[in-house]
């Protein structure tokens, strides 16, 4: 082995240092954010949790409907429509009601073309548009009446001319992007609103429920002995009851069909996890010496709790937290379906969804839309929620 | 001088994670001879539990023995398959680990997992001769009223109790190789004290090989005859007992000495001197020796190179490059010997 | 531990008892009676109605009347369906309900709980990834866009099996699915967490040390850990699966007790209301009690800190 003599020098104290790979020594926050980043479905989720907020808080101000504007006559107009040329320029699109709606080449919806005569025995309708002296016959008899078997249902012909069976092209429905309601109402900017009514009872409800679930579980907790047992029994007693029943039963009670009715429901009831929680946490942490040492400093006990206690319990509770919301959100949903949500005109996603069950056969895009801000959402505080847990849980945190 | 039970050569063994490898043992090559006990000490991530693992193959994903051999009783542990390897595990080579406290399953009574363990070594032996032979281990482990203790759910024991009736389990089928890691770390020094005595106790009864895994040197001066100290996922320094506590010739041996309290009531109170820094990043470990940025005797070198090892006498190695005849002279550290790599 | 059942027990029954309080109180201050109408009732009528379901006797009284009647287990006449008593909806209502719960449950036991355990043994191979995706899937799409997905394709479009009602075996597929998406995939999920969580004990590795074969490892000394927690769970969920029923036999058009219910708070049928009320929560508490005691089986540290405690 062939060493250089020069290199048995002692090396000097820098040169060791700089030998010495200096981990960043990164705080909790700096940890966990750079964890967070490294986990791609909670960076996915993180993402679906900003455009859902943007979607519901900024969405409406670009739309020009209102969520309660009603066009009765643009009432169930799908989010894609088969248009036909009828006439020079002249796109019509039939609603399954039965509606003929004169459609721009882009999609907009243009005008509702009336009927002027409806003969329901052989099954042609003609509908007339006085201004530009046109009358469209719309033969829907194929497949329904004998002998009129056919590769499509229905054909339009403009002031007797030949029949039109092929659609010109199905476009995406401009005016109303996911279409309408049973009431001409648009079931997008319907959805964005409804995304504030559900976003705002499943956060606010989770923050009643956090203070609740706190404030309980670290006073249960600190206090220990007699006032930790009965504490904790009444959270056992509510734990063996099937809360949903009692979030039906404030609703029945409370009556008048708000926001904050569902808000109160949501944030009386589903506290208890978030106690128990707490109460375990603290539990572990006030044995801990640094607690010791400030109870031997006399600093006084709301003090402790607030600024030892929750603090480093935090990890645990925003992991909950971010859970609590889409429960929550799944929760409202649940009791606006079966028909005790938020009252008409305001709507929840899952008053949206109910709303779509009865036309489920016929217009099954008006269920498709909330259905999906539910499933999302869902999807997106649960991926914030697993990467949450993995960046904040101390237990892996070493790693 | 008769084949060696255990030889380990050049073992190197890793974890990947997602951020990168962790090499956790980067090259270690030791023996070990039929009735020996071996200490291996060093600070927590010195590699010392992994090259455990690595012998017993209980190396879990995402880690793996990326290179070398392990013979025992001259057959390659590293070939083997895991079911192979099963058949020597708890038969041949046992292991005992840390924490008696969570190294029993909590739901089932210790009778149900003694006697799953002595006939699955026992192929065909009757469940009551089993449970004779598992009385008769915590007889010898010195548990008390063992016919009715082994009715018990861990939770049922103490600390101290339990850690004996791993040992019991671990010895039922008679071993040849013991790898006890820390098994004194997680108890109360009385307790300790007591479980060492055992060791010491069984190792003249039962004909087992002993590897004692520890980072307290002073667990190990008791019972071993041979000392192995590691540092950075690599050997450090190997010898007798006597080598390694009279006659260190490694910086990093030397520190080790230098940070334990020695219990002399007599007064004579040195102080203690902490190694300054802190142990090496496994994912990126220095290039030359991994005590280097922390030895107060760092030379060029040494930051550079990664240390020869040192051959001094028949027994004793250390791997230090101020035992190399270019390095200036140093206190203890006198230059000379058959340089190994 | 004969003593720590019994204490569970009547503390059980303690929980149904302040259950009950809590529902008639609830239901009695709700403003205006059951006969309030959007139409106002003449109030000799009223009157009438009151006396007949005796409700114009002192709260304390009816409230006595009722516990009465419950530990009889007579709860009342309803008032919206006249001549119906609230033991008969439930007689008609609960068997169809818990049919189609029970279908529920063994589904969630039998696929629930072994593709959480598979995807624990394969994690982060395909199979995990798979199981993992379609058990966020589960817990994220609630149960009634299940159910009217599965009718619009299923029922509707490709015309498998009937909408509606339970006429044939097939006509519980929909019901069973939708009823228990969300608990299979938590229940998928949960035993995959907790097997890992068990699969990093120390107590395998010794398993594993002591040279036990795989088999072993995993059926005997991890299973009965990782299924503590899936039992915990289990539990109230079975009994939570018939408050579930409320969206899917609204969906299904399925006649049990859950549309009752329903029907009930939108009519505001209070004896409905408060007898259904009161079944459910004895039914959970019971369930929640039935765990405690196969929790008591399972894990023998149990009786130790509670008979201690």
């Amino acid at each position: 082995m062939n060493v250089n003599a020069s290199q048995f020098e002692f090396a000097t104290k820098k040169e060791s240092q700089d030998q010495e790979i200096l981990r960043k020594s990164l705080t909790y926050w700096q940890d966990a954010w750079r964890r967070l980043k490294n986990h791609k479905l909670a960076m996915v989720g993180l993402i679906g949790v900003i455009l859902i907020l943007l979607f519901a808080l900024a969405g409406p101000l670009f739309s020009r409907f209102s969520y309660s504007d009603q066009i009765l006559d643009y009432s169930n107009v799908p989010p894609r429509m088969d248009i036909y040329e009828v006439a020079d320029d002249y796109y019509v699109f039939i609603t399954r009601d039965y509606k003929l709606l004169r459609i721009s080449e882009k999609g907009e919806i243009l005008a509702r073309i009336f009927d002027s005569d409806k003969d329901a025995i052989n099954k042609i309708y003609t509908y007339s548009d006085v201004d530009e002296g046109l009358d469209i016959a719309l033969d829907f008899s194929y497949n329904l009446l004998p002998g009129k078997e056919a590769d499509y249902d229905y054909t339009f012909a403009a002031n007797g001319g030949p029949e039109i069976s092929k659609p010109y092209k199905t476009v995406s429905n401009r005016t109303y992007p996911f279409g309408s309601d049973g009431v001409g109402r648009s079931i997008l900017v319907r959805v964005m609103y409804g995304a504030r009514i559900s976003l705002t009872v499943a956060f606010v409800a989770s923050i009643v429920n956090l203070l609740i679930g706190v404030v309980f579980g670290s006073i249960a907790a600190y206090e220990g002995g007699r006032t930790d047992i009965i504490m904790m029994r009444f959270v056992d007693i509510l734990n063996s009851i099937p809360l949903i029943i009692y979030v039906i039963l404030i609703m029945v009670l409370v009556g008048n069909r708000g926001l904050w009715t569902m808000i109160i429901a949501l944030g009386s009831v589903y506290w208890v996890t978030m106690a128990r929680l707490v109460r375990g946490q603290v539990l572990s942490l006030k044995e801990q010496e640094f607690v010791l040492a400030a109870r031997a400093l006399g600093v006084n006990r709301s003090h402790i709790i607030s600024r030892h206690l929750i603090p480093n319990a935090i990890g645990p509770i925003i992991i909950s937290m971010t859970m609590m919301i889409p429960s929550a959100v799944f929760t409202e949903a649940f009791i606006s379906f079966i028909g005790l949500g938020v009252s008409a005109p305001m709507a929840s996603w899952g008053t949206l969804a109910n709303d779509a069950l009865s036309g489920l056969m016929s217009y099954p895009y008006q269920l498709f839309s909330p259905s999906l801000a539910i499933a999302i959402t869902m999807l997106s505080f649960n991926f914030l929620g697993d990467g949450l847990r993995d960046a904040l849980d101390p237990r892996l945190r070493k790693g | 001088m008769s084949k060696p039970l255990l030889e380990v050569k050049n073992v190197k063994t890793s974890f990947f994670s997602h951020l990168g490898e962790i090499q956790a043992v980067r090259g270690s090559s030791f023996m070990l001879n039929q009735g020996d006990v071996l200490g291996i000490v060093g600070e927590s991530g010195s590699g010392k539990s992994v090259t455990a693992l690595s012998v017993m193959g209980l190396i879990d994903e995402p880690g793996r023995i990326k290179e070398g051999e392990i013979l025992f009783d001259g057959e390659d542990l590293v070939k083997k398959s895991q079911s192979e390897l099963s058949e020597l595990r708890g038969n041949e080579i046992s292991m005992i680990f840390q924490d008696p406290m969570t190294s029993l399953n909590p739901v089932y009574s210790i009778e149900n997992q003694m006697v799953e363990v002595i006939r699955r070594h026992n192929k065909g032996m009757s469940k009551k001769l089993a449970v004779a032979r598992a009385v008769e281990m915590l007889t010898l482990v010195g548990i008390p009223e063992p016919e009715k203790r082994i009715k018990s759910y861990p939770h049922e024991f103490s600390g101290g109790m339990r850690q004996r009736v791993m040992i019991a389990t671990a010895l039922s089928c008679g071993p040849r190789l013991l790898i006890a890691d820390e098994p004194t770390t997680a108890l109360d020094v009385t307790i300790q004290a007591q479980i060492l005595d055992l060791m010491n106790d069984l190792k003249e009864r039962v004909n087992a090989s002993i590897i004692l895994i520890t980072h307290d040197l002073g667990v190990i001066a008791e019972i071993c005859d041979h000392i192995i100290v590691m540092y950075g996922g690599i050997i450090m320094e190997k010898g007798t007992e006597k080598d390694i506590f009279y006659n260190p010739k490694n910086p990093y041996t030397v520190g080790l000495h230098q940070s334990i309290p020695k219990g002399d009531i007599s007064g004579d109170k040195k102080r203690l001197v902490p190694i300054e820094g802190s142990p090496p990043d496994l994912m990126h470990p220095p290039k030359g020796c991994p005590f280097s940025p922390r030895c107060p005797h760092a030379m060029k070198v040494c930051l550079e190179k990664p240390a020869p090892m040192i051959r001094l006498n028949e027994t004793h190695t250390s791997a230090c490059w101020l035992l190399h005849e270019g390095a200036p002279v140093v206190g203890q550290y006198k230059k000379g010997g058959e340089i190994l790599e | 531990m004969r003593n720590y059942f019994l204490r569970r027990f009547i503390y059980s029954l303690f929980t149904i008892f302040l259950i009950a309080t809590v529902t008639f109180f609830m239901m009695h201050s709700i403003p205006g009676g059951p006969f309030t109408r959007e139409r106002p009732v003449p109030p000799e009528i009223m009157r009438a109605l009151n006396a007949k379901y005796h409700l114009d006797d002192p709260l304390i009284v009816q409230y006595f009347d009722y516990l009465k009647g419950l530990v009889t287990f007579d709860l009342g006449p309803s008032f919206s369906k006249i001549g119906v008593s609230v033991n008969k909806l439930i007689i008609t209502g609960f068997p169809i309900t818990a049919k189609v719960g029970l279908l529920a449950v063994i589904l969630i036991i039998v696929l629930g709980v072994p593709f959480g355990i598979i995807s624990a043994l394969r994690q982060n191979r395909p199979i995990d990834y798979i199981v993992t995706f379609g058990a966020t899937l589960g817990v994220t799409i609630p149960s009634f866009v299940m159910a009217t997905l599965y009718i619009f394709f299923i029922a509707g479009k490709l015309g498998l099996v009937p909408t509606f009602g339970l006429k044939t075996p097939g006509s519980y597929i929909g019901p069973m699915i939708a009823l228990s998406g969300y608990s299979l995939s938590f229940v998928a999920r949960l035993t995959r967490s907790s097997m890992l969580e068990v699969l990093r004990q120390d107590y395998i590795r010794t398993a594993r040390a002591n040279g036990l074969k795989e088999l072993a490892v995993i059926g005997k000394h991890a299973m009965k850990n990782a299924l503590i927690p899936v039992v915990t769970y289990l539990g109230p969920t079975i009994a939570a699966l018939m408050t579930g029923s409320f969206v899917v036999e609204r969906i299904f058009a399925i006649p049990g007790i859950g549309r009752y219910f329903v029907e009930s708070v939108t009519n505001r049928d209070y004896t409905v209301i408060i007898g259904v009320t009161v079944l459910y929560a004895a039914f959970y508490v019971f369930m929640v009690y039935l765990v405690d005691v196969l929790y008591a089986i399972i894990d023998p540290r149990i009786k130790f800190e509670k008979e201690a405690g």
